[in-house]
């Protein structure tokens, strides 16, 4: 039995994902080993004692990122460690290389993945089906599928392995028919909603845009980020931008903590939300359908909740 | 310049219906019977993108092409309508319980058949399966590169295609070439409407259909029989969430949420 990571930089270290993975990983007695590509390896010492084995891998066209030039080397370096599951943080990256990956190498391709465990010589992938009317636990024979976990999936305390063993490769990618020319960070999509563990989301009740401030505020105290519902990009709103959209043509989001703010609980928003942990709703109308999804319901104008939240939670934090 | 563009499009159950959709107890797939079906939402800025670039180049072959039902011709009327040239309904019972990597094999061998084409258009994802998948595969396996999450594009006489696509902290700008396929987000444009003339100029339009056979391939290659059959996992319902409803003033209501919240160790 054996697992491989497919971890992903991010500022200056990586992605929280990559941590739960390998967390989980070591959790399941089958410390992994991971795969750094071209510059996600410039802070691979940050793995020492989470992995069994931390492989690098360099080459032409590596960096900055290119789908073209990274399917063909991951494929490769993939082959290369033979694991029975290779796992994948979900994200845009994963979404555009995973699939590829998985039909080059004659795989199976699983995403929205929530948890992992061993029967036998099996793992069981337990994931949202059918546009999360439903969970299904898929039984993947050792050597078969590539799986992408959803952030806040796993813990990440497992306790650390005894040395990690470092390996350098050098893959030259065939070609990169996609070159990238420019990498542009755009202002707002610093802390991604999708990674957080705490996400503050507002809907129409929010009433005007002036008013996401306090979205934001929450969402600051608590390490969070914060979100909004369709309506209010379609409505135009300052701050309301598509890449914090809430919702099944937006962003899907599994936080540990979710509150839904004034939020009447669409099911397209649903659709966005509805594996989070811990759902608290908000909401001026005792019958929002949102409180259907929510473990618990506060009735009152998000407008003057929130602020009595941010009152509290500065109060018992100290 | 002559182009020669390929449009893949689903048919979907309407998103707005999913909430009163059940299961099939045995099979955990859903039951479709009387729900309402659309043209996938995405695949309409796929289209507009492909009619766009046909605006700018005259000599511009548009083929949507979808597999799925006989109903599925629905959709590929409305691309004809819009300004499609043609359309392909790829229909056979052995393409039914399709995993997306068969479902990309079937398409990718249609578009072979087809002969050359310079660009493939996709919505980045659909409304039902959501698994994003199929794009990327099909370029895998007709050999091509691919570009998904894509916010913009702009065609150049050269065949040089200019790529805007986002990313979770911004966006990337990409220089490909054709044959490339591009997986569009709803933001790239807004969707034309169907004009009159679109409707009239329809009926002179042929929608071809290919079965397994007509395709090529065999039953063993495609639908169910191609795919792993670890597809049938077990399933159970949904979450049910408490729904507890907290009492009291707001300032009592959030004290109470709050001292829940810290005592599960979420706060």
């Amino acid at each position: 039995m054996s697992i491989l990571v497919i971890a992903e930089a991010a500022g200056a270290g990586f992605r929280p994902s990559t941590f739960e993975l390998l967390s989980h990983a070591r959790a399941l007695g089958e410390p992994a080993s991971v795969i750094l590509v071209g510059d996600d390896a410039a802070n691979k010492e940050q793995l020492d004692g989470l992995a069994a084995k931390v492989v690098t891998v360099a080459g032409a066209n590596l960096s900055p990122y290119s789908a073209d030039s990274w399917v063909d080397v991951l494929a490769q370096a993939i082959q290369a460690e033979g694991a029975d599951v290779v796992l994948f943080s979900e994200g845009q990256r994963t979404r555009d290389l995973l699939p590829r990956i998985a039909a080059r190498l004659g795989l199976s391709a699983v995403t929205a993945g929530m948890g992992l465990t061993k029967d036998g010589g099996s793992y069981v992938v337990h994931r949202p089906a059918q546009g999360g009317k439903a969970y299904m636990d898929l039984v993947v024979e050792g050597g078969s599928a590539l799986i992408a976990f959803r952030p806040n999936s796993f813990a990440t305390d497992a306790a650390p392995v005894d040395g990690t063993a470092y390996e350098e490769k050098t893959i030259d990618a065939a070609a990169n028919r996609t070159p990238v020319v420019e990498q542009v960070a755009e202002e707002g999509k610093k802390i991604d909603v999708t990674e957080a563990a705490v996400v503050i989301c507002g809907g129409r009740g929010m009433k005007s845009e002036e008013n996401l401030a306090l979205l934001e505020e929450l969402a600051d105290i608590l390490g969070g980020a914060w979100g909004v519902t369709r309506a209010l990009v379609d409505a135009g709103w300052k701050g309301a931008d598509h890449s914090i959209q809430v919702g099944k043509s937006g962003k899907t989001v599994s936080p540990g903590l979710y509150f839904a703010c004034g939020i009447s609980g669409a099911t397209h928003h649903i659709m966005g939300m509805d594996t989070s942990k811990v759902v608290v709703a908000i909401n001026t109308d005792p019958d929002a359908l949102m409180f259907e999804y929510a473990d618990y319901g506060i009735t009152g104008d998000a407008l003057q909740v929130i602020p009595e939240i941010v009152k509290e939670v500065r109060a018992v934090k100290g | 310049m002559t182009l020669n563009i390929v449009v893949c499009i689903k048919q979907v159950i309407n998103p707005d219906y999913f909430e009163g959709l059940t299961l099939d107890p045995e099979t955990g797939s859903i039951i479709r019977d009387n729900v309402p079906s659309i043209l996938n939402p995405v695949d309409e800025n796929a289209l507009e993108e492909a009619l766009r670039v046909k605006d700018g180049f005259e000599d511009t072959t548009i083929t949507a092409i979808s597999m799925g039902p006989p109903q599925a011709e629905e959709i590929l009327q409305w691309a004809l309508a819009l300004g499609s040239d043609q359309a392909v309904l790829l229909c056979d019972r052995a393409f039914a319980g399709a995993d997306s990597l068969a479902t990309a094999f079937t398409l990718a061998e249609a578009i072979r058949k087809l002969g050359t084409v310079d660009l493939i258009l996709c919505g980045n994802e659909a409304a039902d399966g959501a698994t994003q998948q199929v794009g990327p595969q099909i370029a895998e396996l007709l050999g091509i590169p691919h570009a998904t999450y894509v916010t913009s594009m702009h065609l150049d006489n050269d065949g040089s295609v200019a790529i805007r696509r986002s990313i979770e902290y911004g966006h990337l700008q990409m220089t490909c070439r054709t044959p490339m396929l591009v997986g569009v987000l709803g933001e790239i444009n807004e969707p034309r409407q169907v004009t009159a003339d679109g409707l009239i100029s329809a009926m002179d339009k042929e929608i071809i259909t290919w079965d397994a056979g007509g395709l090529g391939v065999n039953a063993e290659q495609v639908g169910l029989k191609a795919s792993p059959t670890w597809v049938e996992g077990s399933y159970e319902k949904r979450i049910v969430r408490a729904s507890l409803m907290l009492e009291g003033t707001p300032a009592e209501m959030v004290r109470a949420a709050v001292l829940t919240l810290r005592n599960e160790g979420l706060l």
